[in-house]
């Protein structure tokens, strides 16, 4: 940290208006199965200094795996010559939002380090589950995946904070591949993603869904195509992850929304001019921010600006409310502060603005999913993440599924494929109109969030009761 | 990379398993992203030194990831990577390494090279942002300069290096809410002719602030190389493995015999194309020898990417290590038709500048989705004559090949080297306005 502290001093002494670094260790395990082969065992280490300048309106950024004093010195230097090149041909003032001072150290809290497991155990329960799906009719193809991280980092900026934070994280997923009926599908078990130790991967029902998942693919193969035109979906906590990371997460981005990222994600159609007065949803769509959820992939304790993570409001019955908003840009929005969502992947990455751990509340009135089936006269019921792909405004949405039942008459009635659904982002939100109650309520870890340019890795947490929503186009995927 | 490499073949010397593959990278890249015509995003170098260590012991093999520089980090990842190819079962799967004799003849590059100075680059983006300014747009993008080394050693006497440069420089021009991109893929900053490339931004960003209603439909497109590159990039990724192929499992594998494609369309693999930049000719992991693979030609399916080991079971010839790297060599056959004299022979169509967010739908039709971006223009009686909205499109690619009607000038892109393509009858299913 004593390095990090001089070499922040040393920029400011150059002139720079604020400067931050960020040491950062990163080990990653991914291991693969197929079928009951290990097909992949990959462990990486990535360890360096990453180094923020800003010179009156310019930023510049650079990195060193150098830790040493002479080291950061070098990667400081250049980092504050990119920043006035940038200020030699800027043309906006940067704010920079105030932050308290923070002196902190945060640790997920886990029982076993994944890293000082035998990873031929950890493979062993994939493999378990494998044999068990590849036993069901007509499974012929099974695969495996867990994904372990843990981070180490230390903060230290020109504000005076100090920051020091040790993070893990877990991604497990299996899938059985069917083949049956002239078709081939596959059912995905996905549990929850989160910041976790080994304990949480080795307590997983692996078995008890790997007969589940196997079963449900080779139905998949026997399952009606589905019809196109208008219907009700049903949608579950996992498949409405996916569907509000894309259409809430990314377009309440305040970077997004205000044009820095037109040349790669895209911008938003959720303007300044909105806030507080759009209608994004209906009465029945709250959305909450929080990155101080245990567990939650975004609970990094503090952003990579420093700023202590915060939970907030970003749809308010069915009203626009907020952004995720980094301190460049809080002014921008009236605040004062930040909200604490500025994350890089790696050491040599730039922090940029991430969607918070991001989730829909659960309805207030009793109600269950069956109870919302039961009252649906036409309808589809959506489970799992399948396809996705929305526009660069985050307007025209098109989202499949893992498995697609019908419902008729308040039942379900049998298995549907090939089930896509289309639509304008706050045309669906609005037509959200029954949310079941807390007692279903699941969460759904992202490991997987790719922004920036150099592109990076995002990780955090969404979650959901399951949903209805009206008279959704729904279009064959064929 | 020098002291790396000392480390290298000190190991190596004296390897611990008669099974170490060593493959370190490294990259050096300026990159200066804008937007608003300020440079205000990621403006930073990245130096990444990567080496990656594969260890095999009695049929067992693991593989760990170090970016430490220094001959220690080697050493001890070296040692793990050992110890936990020890742990792990047998692998069915199993491959030596790579062996020297099957790498000779690669043409490799072993001379560094250099990119013009870093205040170039910024006098560069100002004279872009100057130009912008003037004619009311906003410009946004990235002007990304990179030198690479890929190298694969391994206790099979393989010692392989390779150098590779690349400029990136992709702009969009904003006009209200109409946008326009353009690019320069190239090792030569001369090649770029910035007057012609502003001018067409400028012209194309004023239009496409104007954007009139259109219905989605079957439309006649003329899909410009980036557009083309991003769907077949998707393609031959979801569909171009054969062990996927054999398995019945993906879009060619009910296709095999079958006409899929217009005669005169032609898609290929080569590591020695024009417009392949970053790329070593040989697995950057194993060294495996990358070599020409013909996808489709002829209006068919010819042969798709494999690993070593699916080539040496099914006794086929090896293409490096299956789609990894080798998808980036990708490239389709141009002419020297202009897009220009593509458009004056349509009466009534659409110019697709680009696509966004391309995924798959329907692995089994190839079936994939996305949107345009960035310039989507009403083609009538040969001339673009305004902007449209913006499309989903769902298409099935193999009914797109066989809707090829012409074939235009070929173009770098990000992912290769492809032409301009007019497709009949390409199903844009629902439409967006901003």
């Amino acid at each position: 940290m004593q390095n990090l502290i001089e070499i922040t001093d040393y920029l400011k002494e150059k002139g720079a208006r604020f400067a931050d670094a960020r040491e950062h260790l990163v080990r990653d395990r991914t291991l693969t199965t197929e079928n009951m082969r290990i097909s992949g065992l990959k462990e990486k280490e990535t360890s360096g200094t990453g180094i923020r300048v800003l010179y009156e309106n310019g930023w510049g950024y650079s990195s060193t795996k150098d830790n040493s004093i002479d080291g950061l010195k070098k990667a400081a230097d250049e980092a504050l010559e990119l920043a006035k090149a940038a200020d030699s041909i800027a043309s906006e003032t940067v704010e920079y939002a105030y932050e308290p001072v923070h002196l902190d150290r945060f640790v997920t809290k886990i029982q076993i380090d994944p890293f000082q497991v035998d990873p031929s155990e950890q493979a062993s329960l994939l493999l378990q589950a494998s044999r068990k799906m590849l036993k069901a009719r007509d499974i012929f193809k099974t695969i495996g995946y867990v994904y372990f991280k843990r981070q180490n980092r230390k903060y230290a900026s020109t504000d005076g904070s100090q920051i020091e934070t040790v993070l893990y994280s877990v991604l497990p997923l299996m899938m059985a591949v069917a083949k049956a009926n002239g078709d081939v599908k596959s059912r995905t078990w996905m549990p929850n993603a989160c910041n976790a130790g080994y304990e949480y991967f080795r307590e997983l029902p692996f078995e008890k869904n790997a007969e589940r998942i196997a079963a449900q693919a080779r139905e998949h193969c026997f399952a009606r195509p589905c019809s196109e035109g208008k219907t009700n979906l049903i949608l579950d906590p996992l498949n409405l992850s996916l569907t509000m990371h894309e259409s809430v997460g990314h377009p309440t981005e305040l970077d997004r929304v205000l044009g820095y990222e037109e040349s790669c994600a895209g911008r938003s159609f959720a303007t300044l001019e909105k806030l507080k007065n759009f209608r994004y949803g209906s009465d029945l769509v709250t959305f909450i921010a929080d990155n101080t959820m245990e567990g939650g992939l975004a609970s990094y304790g503090y952003d990579d600006e420093g700023v202590k993570c915060q939970k907030w409001k970003m749809i308010d019955e069915g009203i626009l409310v907020d952004y995720s908003t980094p301190r460049e840009l809080a002014a921008r929005t009236g605040r004062e502060r930040a909200n604490g969502t500025t994350r890089a992947e790696l050491y040599n990455n730039v922090p940029i603005t991430r969607i918070p751990n991001l989730y829909m509340a659960p309805g207030e009135k009793i109600l269950s999913k069956e109870q919302i089936i039961a009252d649906t006269k036409d309808g589809i019921y959506i489970e799992g993440r399948g396809t996705f792909s929305i526009d660069q405004m985050r307007l025209n949405m098109q989202f499949g599924g893992d498995a697609f039942w019908e419902i008729k008459n308040g039942h379900i009635t049998g298995m549907l494929k090939n089930v896509v659904y289309n639509a304008i982002s706050y045309e669906f939100w609005r037509s959200c109109d029954a949310v079941a109650d807390a007692r279903e309520f699941e969460k759904a870890g992202f490991i997987s969030c790719g922004k920036g340019d150099p592109m990076q890795i995002g990780q955090m947490t969404h979650g959901a009761s399951p949903a209805r929503f009206r008279n959704i186009m729904v279009r064959r995927a064929k | 990379m020098k002291e790396l490499k000392k480390g290298i073949r000190s190991i190596l010397s004296k390897p611990s398993t008669d099974h170490l593959v060593i493959s370190p990278v490294q990259k050096d890249i300026h990159f200066i992203r804008f937007s608003n015509n300020s440079v205000n995003r990621e403006n930073l170098y990245e130096r990444k030194v990567s080496t990656s260590i594969e260890a095999g012991v009695n049929g067992r093999t693991a593989v760990l990831v170090t970016d430490g520089l220094y001959k220690e980090d080697l050493e001890h990842t070296a040692a793990q990577a050992r110890m936990t190819a020890e742990l792990m079962p047998q692998d069915p799967e199993y491959m030596p390494p790579v062996a020297k004799e099957e790498t000779e003849g690669l043409k490799t590059v072993s001379v560094v090279p250099e990119l013009i100075p870093v205040d170039e680059r910024y006098a560069l983006l100002a004279q872009i942002f100057a130009k912008m300014k003037n004619a009311g747009l906003k410009a946004s993008g990235t002007f990304v300069s990179t030198i690479a080394e890929h190298a694969v050693f391994n206790t099979r006497k393989v010692a392989l290096s390779h150098y590779s440069m690349e400029y990136a420089l992709n702009v969009t021009a904003l006009s209200g809410n109409g946008t326009f991109k353009d690019f320069y893929y190239g090792t030569d900053l001369r090649k770029l002719n910035l007057e012609k490339f502003t001018e067409n931004l400028i012209v194309k960003a004023s239009l496409a602030s104007k954007v009139k209603s259109m219905d989605a439909g079957r439309y006649t497109v003329v899909l410009a190389p980036a557009a083309v590159a991003e769907l077949m990039s998707f393609f031959a990724w979801y569909n171009c493995d054969k062990k996927k192929i054999d398995e019945g499992i993906c879009g060619f594998s009910s296709r095999v015999n079958k006409n899929i494609a217009v005669s005169n369309f032609h898609f290929y693999s080569d590591p020695y194309a024009e417009g392949m930049r970053l790329n070593p000719p040989f697995d950057a992991k194993s060294g495996a020898p990358c070599r020409h693979v013909e996808l489709i030609k002829d209006g068919r399916f010819q042969e798709a990417f494999c690993t070593r080991y699916y080539a040496r079971q099914q006794r086929l010839t090896p293409c490096g290590s299956g789609l990894g790297n080798t998808r980036y060599n990708l490239t389709a056959d141009g002419t020297d038709r202009t897009a220009e004299q593509m458009i004056a022979d349509i009466d009534n169509g659409l110019f697709i500048n680009s696509f966004f967010y391309i995924r798959n739908v329907d692995e089994m039709d190839a079936v994939f989705t996305g949107m345009t971006r960035d310039g989507v223009f009403r083609i009538k009686n040969g001339k673009i004559v305004h902007a449209v909205n913006n499309f989903r499109f769902n298409q099935n690619m193999f009914e797109m090949f066989m809707n090829i009607l012409d074939i235009g000038e070929a173009e770098n892109t990000e992912f290769g080297r492809f032409p301009y393509l007019t497709v009949k009858d390409f199903c844009l299913v629902s439409r967006t306005e901003f």
